[in-house]
């Protein structure tokens, strides 16, 4: 990877952990950093993701202690604990979480004894010591799970065997995963299971509280939530799978189907009859435009799991030809590479396409110049360039994605994979 | 009237770096120069014997107190022959950041006009190593240009020594900073003076004073006073004097070239300080 990344995809680890609290319903963060993070940690994923944002906080409304020199010179926690009683008195929320900017986590103030003052007097505030510059906006995620898993998630609480908890899925780094997760849940309610999906319904901080009773963690992504599954499962008892990559389409949403049911054990009778029925009702539409759009030659551009579910099912359910996938998320394990390349190869009927692992923009643009024969680019808003010189076709799907609105639109399941189809139509 | 001279002053802590940049300040006043001495460090102490007794609020408890609309005499006093004397000060013990109270304070000193054309010389007394950016402070952005290490013949002052030059050499690069010389406050180890001599000159600089080890400096100390005003007429204060002149008449700054771990424990066995360890006596 190149020293200086020209358009990185999303922010720092403030940024993850602002779009997990964003999507939870009325949690409110408290940053404890200096003016402006509150809006850039927004910006750099919110701001980039279909055009909506958090409406309960977010951006310049977030509690932030707006350090200056004199906190840093003489330590913020005074300031801070005035910012945590101030945003206690004026936001309704059902738990306050306290972010450390770079700056506090530099000099080291103490977060957590602030915040145990709160928590002493009956407040649910929780800290999250993990300062802006310890990584990007993938580990946020992770660290705001991590958080969770340490202080919000109740031990003890009943099974319920018929709850799942789904994961993988980050709130506005997937610009689609109101919808996404929305169909996934349908999809596993047929199957008579309860969901947590955390981020849609309403759902919020009860279901995370109480999220340990699930009978398994389902993660829905080729590489992340390695290390909080693991400690999920160690501390709860929860076991977890992982269906590494977005299902889209029949093929693969049967397969997703078929993973789950084997791990609950299922009635093979029902899960049989799901599947039937979800198939019917997406090959009906799909006989209902056969030949309307050409064969295309495409690549697609993104966070792993959208590159490994879009490729797949591009291929495998609508017989387009992989030539070249991108991956622009800096994957550090090798065992995660591999589990992607194994996705990408192991397909229907294609050709692999070639794999590129590559965050920088410069990097990414190059890929898709040398590649001279795809006739179509499913990526980000960032790709539109390339493809406009490549004088081809660009459906912007993935994150960053500037230039659409998505509200509930969904890629994933058996419903989404029509909504991607029909976006194929959608500026031939 | 010369120009300006900014002097900031390291060394490992403990060596005596504030009681010899106050009787040095002492002596340099006895020649009739105008000093202001910045205290950079936390505990505040850089002053006392020019002030007699800890008689200063700090730069950075004035500005915790009274916020930043001071005005300089609320934070600079005048001590012993005339001099200047700030402390920078910091946060309590285990919070915040002092390293950046070093740099809030001079920023302050400099806005409200402290740096006056008739003064001669600034000592910045700064704290133990150079542990990060806001220590080197007053070797950045052009303030002190000249600095001397004060060291003795014991190890980890010469570690400490070496490690402050690898910061000036950093600074000296971008900035005019340069090493003026080695003081030695004399801890009467065996070959001290020669080891300090080899030391300076492996780092690229001299030894520019020894200053010897003489029991009426902790008599004057516990009497708040430097051995100038103490004792004039003793051997240690005409020790200080004559320090004072070595410092007026240096004109030697160089980009100090500090050595490896390796090389510095090669002085020190060539030295016998090694071969001494296991017979050190108290």
């Amino acid at each position: 990877m190149s020293e200086i990344l020209e358009n990185p995809r999303g922010g720092c680890v403030l940024g993850g952990i602002n779009s997990v609290l964003g999507a939870i319903d009325r949690v409110c963060p408290i940053l404890h950093s200096g003016p402006g993070c509150c809006m850039q940690t927004c910006a750099a994923e919110q701001g980039q993701s279909g055009n909506k944002s958090s409406s309960f906080v977010s951006s310049v409304s977030i509690p932030s202690t707006n350090m200056l020199e004199k906190d840093v010179v003489f330590g913020g926690v005074k300031k801070l604990k005035t910012t945590i009683q101030g945003a206690i008195d004026i936001m309704d929320a059902d738990a306050f979480f306290i972010l450390t900017g770079c700056t506090a986590g530099i000099i080291g103030d103490d977060i957590v004894s602030a915040a145990e003052e709160f928590r002493e007097k009956g407040y649910p505030v929780y800290p999250i010591e993990t300062p802006g510059f310890a990584g990007d906006s993938n580990l946020g995620y992770e660290v705001i799970w991590n958080g969770f898993i340490d202080q919000v998630i109740e031990k003890n609480v009943p099974k319920d065997e018929k709850l799942v908890n789904i994961f993988g899925i980050v709130p506005y780094h997937d610009p689609f995963w109101s919808g996404n997760l929305e169909e996934i849940a349908r999809i596993l309610r047929l199957l008579g299971l309860r969901v947590n999906t955390f981020f849609t319904e309403h759902q919020g901080i009860e279901n995370i509280r109480k999220c340990s009773g699930a009978a398994l963690n389902i993660i829905v992504n080729p590489w992340l939530f390695k290390g909080p599954a693991e400690k999920f499962e160690k501390k709860f008892g929860v076991p977890w799978i992982r269906y590494p990559g977005l299902p889209i389409g029949a093929t693969d949403t049967g397969r997703f189907i078929e993973v789950v049911a084997q791990k609950l054990n299922l009635d093979r009778e029902m899960v049989d009859s799901v599947i039937k029925k979800e198939e019917d009702y997406v090959y009906s539409y799909l006989a209902q435009s056969i030949g309307v759009l050409s064969w295309k030659r495409f690549a697609v551009v993104g966070d792993a799991a959208s590159v490994v579910g879009i490729t797949r099912y591009l291929a495998n359910d609508y017989s387009f030809t992989p030539k070249l996938a991108i991956i622009s998320e800096p994957i550090f394990r090798t065992e995660d590479k591999e589990r992607i390349t194994k996705e990408l190869s192991d397909m229907e009927y294609a050709t692999p396409p070639e794999i590129v692992f590559a965050a920088d923009q410069y990097e990414i643009n190059q890929a898709l110049y040398e590649d001279e024969e795809i006739t179509l680019i499913v990526g980000s808003s960032n790709e539109r360039e390339a493809a406009s010189l490549k004088e081809i076709q660009c459906i912007a799907a993935t994150f960053p994605l500037k230039d659409r609105l998505i509200f509930n639109r969904a890629y994933a399941g058996y419903r989404g994979s029509l909504s991607l189809t029909e976006d194929l139509y959608d500026n031939l | 009237m010369g120009e300006l001279r900014q002097i900031a002053i390291y060394g490992k802590g403990g060596i005596g770096k504030s009681t010899t940049t106050q009787n040095l300040t002492a002596g340099l006043c006895e020649h009739g120069k105008k000093v202001m001495v910045v205290g950079c460090d936390p505990k505040a102490d850089s002053t006392r014997l020019l002030l007699g007794g800890l008689a200063q609020k700090t730069v950075l408890d004035t500005i915790r107190e009274e916020g930043e609309d001071i005005s300089l005499d609320r934070i600079m006093k005048e001590g012993f022959g005339g001099t200047r004397c700030v402390e920078s000060g910091g946060p309590e013990p285990g919070v915040g950041c002092a390293g950046r109270g070093i740099i809030t304070s001079i920023n302050m000193l400099e806005n409200l006009g402290a740096y006056t054309e008739d003064l001669d010389y600034v000592f910045y007394d700064v704290l133990g190593d150079v542990v990060c950016g806001g220590f080197a402070m007053p070797i950045r952005e052009g303030k002190a240009k000249e600095i001397y290490i004060v060291a003795s013949g014991e190890m980890m002052a010469l570690y400490a020594a070496n490690n402050i030059s690898k910061g000036i050499q950093r600074y000296a690069r971008t900035g005019g900073v340069r090493l003026g010389g080695i003081i030695c406050n004399s801890r009467n180890v065996d070959r001290e003076l020669d080891l300090l001599r080899a030391f300076a000159k492996e780092l690229g600089t001299k030894l520019l004073y020894f200053v010897p080890r003489d029991n009426v400096v902790q008599h004057a100390e516990i009497n708040k006073k430097t051995v100038i005003e103490y004792k004039p007429d003793s051997n240690q204060a005409q020790e200080y004097r004559n320090l004072a002149q070595a410092v007026i008449d240096n004109e030697d700054f160089v980009i100090p070239t500090p050595m490896t771990q390796e090389r510095l424990e090669e002085i020190l066995m060539e030295y016998g300080m090694m071969d001494l360890a296991d017979d050190y006596k108290i």
